[in-house]
């Protein structure tokens, strides 16, 4: 299968490859969602993943520190507290995107915007636990976070031998008690990935061979009379580590494979970077990237430091979904656009806004799920949910579901107790349209 | 605590056992005596364990094996090959208890516990906390180190300070949780009392005794733990106050107080009012009475050399422990407490014991062990495992040379290293770093190591030894002589074959664990 996929977006070749040559895999290698047919044309999701299609991957763009949901998604111009942003029109009638996010404001249509969000959780560290975990943040237990649970649940996925949980930046919620294969594989630089990853030039799979040998004959010695179970299970992960540097897959890593306007498109930046190397993994089949933007925690002077994350945002995210659509990619990835909470509708006197819980957004788009549209109203100042609530708990459960897992299977945590892999949360079946 | 040492002919061998200052005093035979009888106690007890268990004591360890085990349980560093060829030569059969001394009085010794310990004591609020000065609480365990303050004062000090979290560090303790009270009580009933109990803060324990107000009762005790801050530029620090009023409401339980109250029983859980809250339960946690303090110390400090404690988990005592070890463990604890709870001298009496010393190798491979039987492999924790590949891989003398042989540039070089070693929680990147980090291919790739021996026409005898003893801390065995010199003399490419052997052993289990 050799089609030259075009961007959607300008036509243009240049930066859309053949898939076969861009990963240089033969027609023999099984990348699954090659043989992947789409959603039926106005099929419920739920309908479709009881179907056992193939799964679908997940792209979290985690907003950390708190962005304000009235300098993004929820914008409410004109009252006394909306702050200096204009609000421009999006190509969906009625819906007015802040002025600082036009690229995104292009792409309402790929969109949902979940503007009733609600939680009590204000404390960053808790905050991003409960996101991430679905679970409040108790003194013992420590819980897997979504990423380790996607990769949990895929477990018996071949991506390639690649880390089935990346995050870009740095890791905010680890795998908890899950075992270390679901651990968070942490890219800090995406255009500069881990050196490690890459043999030097000239080793040959010989040449690793040979030399795997030695430790191995120390090891059996080693371990004969203390612990051999000690080498089977390194050997376990020795081995998957070494399937990794050996694999082709591994150079969705480069980043230098993408043509220059590609990347200035995306932002040359750690985000913008890292949303393009998300789209490279789940290209290549890993199921969970998640791409991390730090900085919206504006307690003073919000609107100095907003004006450049949220041209940074906008560039990252609507490049994502443009690149991500012009690939076919885009109904087989659920992105999801989150942070742990929202901030005051009242600006205060340092000319910031403080954390708030009580009303707050969210985003998501792709997987064949409906755009172009809001869920969820807050009150004119933004300051309450008035319509459709949708607690942390219940955004994961429905994220769930449609990425196939059964938010509400129970599994054992190490302690012996049976726990729901979302605590509480109902799955919201308007948004699964 | 310093005591006269004697000043033996082999006081060069001493001075080049440890690359920090030469010892000046040295524990005077009684000391000696004292700290022995100590540790026979322990190994008579769990001796008898063994043998009620049927099981059988695995001999004692190798001098080096030994030697490897105890450099990097006190300092997180593997030996020198000046250390590891000293101690071999040393004789007498005090070399080991003098080897112990050194080490524990060294500054690598409280700079590595001092580390630890931070991290231990405040859990994972030593990551998240907002409120702490990271570098005066670790600044602050380290003194405790260095000054071999006993373990009750730090604790006192740990519960009673008041002042800025920048200049008093014990006050970092309680800032940590941020002005939680129900997590203070948590972090404190566990670390400090061994003790799980934070299932309590929300509803009565399910299986264990405690209640509710239990729980809250601890929390209660900070109550009147009031902080200010104050800013500079755009950073805001933390000053710890007591106060003489406030008392602890339990939340979504509004008008339900709690007064203070101390959860361990056969301990007065009120003393008259000795000036505030949580001075009184410094009092408490210090009663005579209160045995459990040293239990859960002793049983920290047994769990760094021996990879379990007398209870497990650490937070598993309860009420009371369920535990076969429960003789040795009062043992150790009552030893501790008369000895003014002497940390220095309780990890001399733990590593200077026979059950300290015995071998990882057992007569039933792939099972745990029972009874102290025999020591664990276990894995290298972040410092040994970074310090371990810094040395074998000779990248420390690598960074000093590119930096003109200045310590304290190499130094913040290292220390920027560190960072991306510590805490790292994937295991495959921590693999990749084994096999290809930067380390592994100064020292197989491009380092000098591998072009000296061959320049200097070194035997495959003599070669082999010196890389076991760069990375494994051994002489190779005659059978591993003979196996790897068969190997370099088989292949092409001499320098290609002794740089798989390099690289072979420091991707070894061997080398990667403590065993």
């Amino acid at each position: 299968m050799d089609r030259i996929v075009g961007c959607t977006g300008c036509g243009s070749t240049e930066h859309a490859l053949s898939r076969r040559t861009f990963l240089g895999m033969s027609l023999g290698t099984t990348l699954s969602w090659l043989l992947h047919s789409p959603l039926r044309a106005g099929e419920d999701v739920t309908v479709a993943v009881g179907r056992k299609t193939r799964k679908k991957s997940c792209i979290l763009l985690w907003m950390d520190g708190g962005p304000s949901h009235l300098e993004t998604f929820d914008p409410k111009p004109g009252t006394s507290d909306g702050g200096p942003y204009k609000t421009i029109p999006s190509t969906v009638p009625g819906l007015g995107f802040v002025e600082h996010l036009p690229r995104l404001a292009q792409q309402a249509k790929h969109l949902t915007l979940v503007r009733s969000m609600t939680t009590r959780e204000l404390e960053h560290g808790r905050a991003r636990y409960y996101f991430h975990s679905g679970y409040k943040r108790e003194g013992s237990t420590d819980h897997p976070g979504f990423g380790s649970l996607v990769a949990r649940n895929r477990r018996d996925l071949d991506c390639g031998h690649l880390p089935k949980n990346v995050v870009v930046g740095y890791e905010v919620h680890g795998r908890g008690f899950l075992g270390p294969e679901t651990a968070p594989f942490v890219v800090p630089d995406p255009s500069n990935p881990p050196p490690e990853l890459f043999w030097p030039e000239g080793m040959s799979s010989d040449g690793v061979r040979n030399r795997v040998q030695v430790y191995q004959d120390l090891d059996r010695e080693f371990l004969e009379f203390r612990d051999p179970q000690m080498q089977e299970e390194q050997d376990k992960v020795r081995a998957e580590t070494l399937d990794m540097m050996a694999s082709r897959e591994l150079r969705a890593f480069r980043l230098e494979e993408e043509p220059a306007p590609l990347r200035d498109q995306y932002g040359r930046n750690g985000f913008g970077q890292g949303c393009l190397l998300a789209r490279r993994l789940v290209e290549t089949g890993v199921p969970f990237v998640e791409v991390v933007l730090g900085g919206w925690d504006g307690h003073r002077g919000l609107h100095d430091g907003y004006s450049g994350l949220l041209r940074t945002l906008d560039a990252g995210f609507s490049t994502l979904l443009e690149d991500l659509k012009g690939r076919g990619l885009l109904q087989d990835v659920l992105v999801v656009w989150a942070g742990e909470f929202g901030r005051t509708p009242e600006i205060n006197k340092d000319n910031g806004r403080d954390h708030y819980g009580e009303a707050f957004c969210s985003v998501i788009a792709g997987a064949g799920l409906s755009g172009g549209r809001t869920y969820g109203k807050t009150c004119p100042a933004g300051a309450n949910v008035i319509a459709d609530p949708v607690t942390v708990p219940d955004l994961l459960a429905t994220a769930c579901t449609v990425l196939g897992i059964d938010p509400h299977e129970e599994y054992l945590s190490p302690d012996g107790r049976p726990i729901k892999i979302v605590d509480k949360g109902k799955v919201i079946r308007k948004l699964l349209a | 605590m310093c005591k006269l040492r004697l000043v033996l002919p082999t006081a060069l061998v001493a001075i080049l056992l440890i690359g920090s200052p030469p010892p000046t005093a040295a524990p005077a035979d009684e000391d000696a005596r004292d700290v022995a009888a100590s540790s026979q106690a322990i190994d008579k007890l769990l001796a008898g364990l063994a043998k009620d268990q049927k099981v059988l004591l695995s001999p004692p360890a190798g001098d080096l094996e030994w030697l490897r085990r105890v450099t990097l349980d006190l300092i997180a560093r593997l030996p020198t090959e000046v250390e590891i060829r000293a101690f071999e030569g040393a004789t007498g059969p005090d070399k080991r208890t003098r080897r112990v001394d050194d080490l524990v009085a060294s500054d690598e010794f409280s700079e590595y516990w001092g580390n630890l310990w931070a991290r231990e004591l405040l859990e994972r609020h030593f990551k998240t906390s907002n409120w702490i000065s990271r570098e005066r609480w670790i600044g602050y365990v380290i003194s405790v180190f260095r000054a071999n303050k006993p373990y009750q004062q730090m604790v006192r000090e740990m519960i009673e300070a008041e002042g800025d979290a920048r200049d008093i560090g014990a006050t970092n303790f309680v800032l940590s949780c941020d002005g939680d009270a129900a997590e203070i009580a948590g972090t404190l009933t566990r670390q400090l009392l061994g003790i799980s109990m934070q299932c309590a803060q929300c509803h009565d324990h399910p299986y264990e005794k405690w209640k509710q107000k239990d729980f809250w009762g601890v929390a209660a005790y900070f109550a009147r733990a009031k902080t200010e801050t104050y800013m500079v530029k755009d950073a805001t620090y933390y000053v710890l106050k007591e106060s003489k009023d406030g008392e602890l409401e339990i939340p979504r339980r509004e008008g339900l107080r709690v007064q203070p109250n101390f959860p361990v029983a056969g301990v007065p859980n009120k003393l008259s009012d000795k000036g505030n809250r949580r001075q009184t339960l410094a009092a408490i946690l210090l009663l005579p009475e209160n045995a459990r303090l040293a239990e859960v110390a002793v049983n920290r400090v047994w769990r760094h050399f021996f990879g379990a404690g007398f209870v497990e988990p650490q937070d598993g005592f309860g009420e009371k422990p369920m535990t076969k070890f429960a003789a040795p463990l009062r043992r150790l604890a009552e030893d501790f407490a008369r000895h003014r709870f002497d940390l220095k001298r309780l990890i001399r009496v733990v590593v200077l014991s026979e059950t300290y010393a015995r071998s990882s190798v057992t007569d039933r491979p792939g099972e745990d062990p029972t009874a102290f039987e025999r020591a664990r492999v276990r894995r290298l924790n972040d410092f040994q495992r970074f310090a371990a590949l810094l040395q074998a891989t000779g990248y420390r003398k690598a960074v000093l040379g590119w930096n003109g042989g200045d310590e304290a540039k190499a130094g913040e070089t290292i220390a920027w290293l560190r960072q991306r070693f510590v805490d790292i929680p994937d295991e495959r990147s921590r693999t990749t770093m084994y096999f290809n980090g930067e380390m592994v291919r100064h020292a197989v790739e491009g380092g000098p190591v591998i072009p000296g021996m061959i320049e200097e026409g070194l035997e495959y005898a003599p070669a082999l030894d010196r890389l076991f003893l760069a990375t494994l801390s051994r002489h190779p065995t005659m059978a591993e002589t003979e196996r790897l010199s068969r190997r370099l003399d088989e292949a092409d490419d001499l320098a290609a074959a002794y740089k798989g052997v390099f690289w072979g052993l420091l991707n070894s289990l061997e080398f990667q664990t403590n065993h």
